[in-house]
């Protein structure tokens, strides 16, 4: 019996494997007709997405560039205000210096205004264009004209914006999962815009086909999906991406005193310290997990650079320099050319480097610290200790973080010296959490743009410090992601 | 032009060279969809969702192993993602009902590879997809359940029943020509 049925299926596997019906020359057609029609889309798409997506970054980057780096002199000018209640500095309030400050900043943010208005009715013009093509899209498609490679630039706009910005939903449930199903991260043309598309006019019948004879499962019901798994099995080369990443950040710091500290001179602290200068540069690795989620790791270089000013004058600055190495975790999606991600995790401080000065705790009555009051008929000194916005840039180039003249040096604790700096090494475990929208620009490369929030978990200062110090960075991270 | 240059122009978006490769596999990979397929049509629709994924992901290939083999696989897998769909659970045919008979081999060799395409093809799509798997593709029943989210002995049993059911129409056909 058994050897009777092994003869039966011999004569199958023999009569059966390696014949060939040559097949109908429709298919070919059909075949030619589904690619082409995706990859001349695609690279027209992609041309139009090129020049747009730059000019986006292009505005994204300049309007950060003039929050963060203008954001100093209004920083200054707020606490002068704040300031007036104390009546030991009534004085500097009063003092001329602020109100030309004031001015300075009025009249550019008139100019700023000026542009935003300019920028504002330039795209006002070009408004009817987009939504003529928009009531296009409403209206019935002709396909086959599409096939035909004439594309009206109207309808393509259209369908572009259409594809870019929302994911149709259809009406059929069972469709919509099989978007789902088949949305991945290796689609290297925007495969989801060419079959939403032709979905509920589509000529070619297998993509219907499919999807009419598809049926719910329930998630455990899919024990394996076998042709997914052939390709979707990727390697570590395919998986991952460089990225790099620059972001420009305000700085808090959460300074609290130990027991037997004054709170008084954190405060003085606080009033004095002007952040000018504050942002991370990241270099490391994304690699993408299953089911959307990825890991990020690498190099974080983060610099501060701060300014005191006390009665108005420029005394000293400081620097910190971090290099953090984050382990970060987060999930993203996309829809043809735009996606989103969310992340986040914990990042560990590696180095610490601090250069310049703080102001110093003045613990023996008598020893009290000589701040020099400037001197009000001197009419060069605002002009002489005016801060001006390339301080930052030229005294860390030249590691420059010298005293004021006037600043008395036992008022201050020198960073660069071992048994003065109360700030650790290494070892701050830094939160970071993060959410944003990734533009995918090509196959290789996708630009990102990420508001970023990270906070120091433990205190930055030794134990033997007489202060807790944490710092929290809230910043937009522009970032890149290459691919191997 | 050899197959590893074909590819490479494949991989380049060369119609040509796309056009070859189909003109090379598309005959024996039709007869491969028939196999699966219920119908004419059906094996169209497969045959060319399969050849979209193949042109689509060539540069998957590692130039390890066979590239019909790659191209074949493709197709089943593809074959069996249409049937998978539609589910075994509906299917109602009665197969207690056949009487257990064997037939000889040499009835079944008589047979036209036309006439046993028929057959298979007029299965229901359960036993289809396991009897092309085990019979013509040397599949092990572990690697089918594995494959179709099934048991072993699910596998067994609708082998079992997709044998009987071929020989009773064997059997019926050989009848048909007597008469």
């Amino acid at each position: 019996m058994s050897d009777q049925i092994q003869e039966f299926d011999r004569v199958f596997r023999e009569k059966l494997s390696g014949q060939a019906t040559p097949p109908p020359e429709s298919v070919w057609d059909n075949i030619e007709k589904e690619r082409t029609y995706g990859h001349v889309v695609a690279n027209r798409i992609s041309n139009y997405w090129q020049q747009f997506g730059t000019m986006l970054l292009l505005l994204i980057g300049g309007a950060a560039a003039m929050l963060f780096v203008g954001g100093g002199e209004q920083q200054i000018e707020h606490k002068s205000q704040a300031q007036v209640s104390q009546p030991a500095e009534k004085a500097m309030a009063e003092y001329s210096y602020f109100p030309n400050l004031k001015l300075r900043s009025t009249a550019k943010q008139t100019k700023i205004a000026q542009q935003h208005s300019q920028l504002s009715s330039n795209s006002n013009q070009k408004q009817p264009t987009y939504t003529d093509s928009k009531s296009k899209v409403a209206s019935k498609v002709n396909l086959q004209a599409l096939y035909e490679g004439d594309i009206p630039d109207g309808e393509l706009i259209a369908s572009l914006g259409q594809s870019a910005f929302a994911r149709p939903q259809l009406k059929d449930d069972r469709l919509n999962a099989q978007i789902n199903h088949r949305e991945g991260w290796e689609s290297a043309k925007p495969f989801g815009f060419v079959h939403y598309y032709q979905m509920d006019e589509s000529p070619l019948r297998p993509f219907r086909n499919e999807i009419a004879q598809a049926e719910m499962k329930s998630a455990g019901d899919v024990k394996h999906e076998y042709f997914d798994d052939l390709f979707e099995h990727r390697t570590f080369r395919e998986r991952s991406y460089l990225y790099f990443a620059f972001t420009p950040q305000t700085v808090q710091k959460i300074m609290t005193p130990e027991f037997n500290l004054s709170s008084d001179y954190l405060k003085d602290r606080s009033k004095a310290e002007n952040t000018r200068l504050a942002y991370t540069f990241t270099a490391g690795l994304h690699y993408e997990l299953k089911n959307h989620k990825f890991f990020e790791t690498g190099i974080n270089f983060t610099q501060i650079y701060e300014e005191m000013s006390l009665y108005g004058e420029k005394r000293f600055s400081n620097q910190y320099d971090f290099i953090e190495i984050p382990l970060l975790l987060g999930y993203k999606d996309r829809n043809a050319k735009w996606g989103w991600h969310i992340k986040g995790g914990l990042g560990v401080q590696v180095y610490n480097n601090y250069k310049g000065y703080i102001l110093k705790k003045v613990a023996d009555p008598n020893d009290p610290v000589q701040i020099a009051q400037p001197n009000v008929n001197q009419a060069n000194s605002n002009a002489q200790f005016r801060m001006k916005k390339t301080d930052a840039v030229v005294n860390i180039i030249t590691n420059d973080h010298a005293l004021s003249d006037k600043q008395d040096r036992r008022g201050v604790l020198d960073l660069s010296r071992e048994n003065e700096n109360p700030y650790l090494e290494s070892g701050v475990v830094n939160f970071h959490m993060a959410a944003g929208i990734t533009y995918y620009h090509s196959i290789r490369t996708s630009f990102t743009m990420t508001p970023h929030y990270s906070r120091s978990i433990n205190s930055i200062t030794k134990d033997r410090a007489l202060f807790k110090e944490r710092i929290s960075y809230m910043g937009i991270s522009f970032g890149t992601l290459v691919k191997f | 032009m050899n197959e590893k240059k074909l590819i490479q122009a494949c991989l380049q978006e060369k119609k040509a060279a796309q056009r070859a490769l189909y003109e090379r596999f598309s005959g024996k990979m039709y007869f491969v969809c028939l196999r699966y397929a219920r119908h004419d049509m059906e094996a169209q629709d497969m045959l060319q969702d399969g050849f979209v994924k193949v042109f689509d992901n060539i540069s998957k290939f590692k130039f390890q192993g066979s590239f019909e083999g790659w191209v074949r696989r493709i197709m089943v897998n593809t074959a069996l993602n249409y049937c998978r769909k539609r589910s075994f659970k509906d299917e109602v045919i009665g197969l207690e009902d056949y009487q257990d008979q064997v037939v000889s081999s040499k009835a079944v060799s008589n047979l036209s590879e036309q006439e046993l395409l028929k057959l298979i093809q007029q299965l229901p799509d359960g036993y289809r997809m396991v009897f092309n798997l085990y019979v013509i593709e040397g599949y092990s029943h572990k690697e089918i359940g594995e494959q179709l989210g099934i048991s072993e002995s699910t596998s067994r049993s609708q082998l079992a029943k997709s044998r009987k059911w071929m020989q009773n129409e064997v059997t019926k056909l050989k009848m048909s020509k007597h008469v």
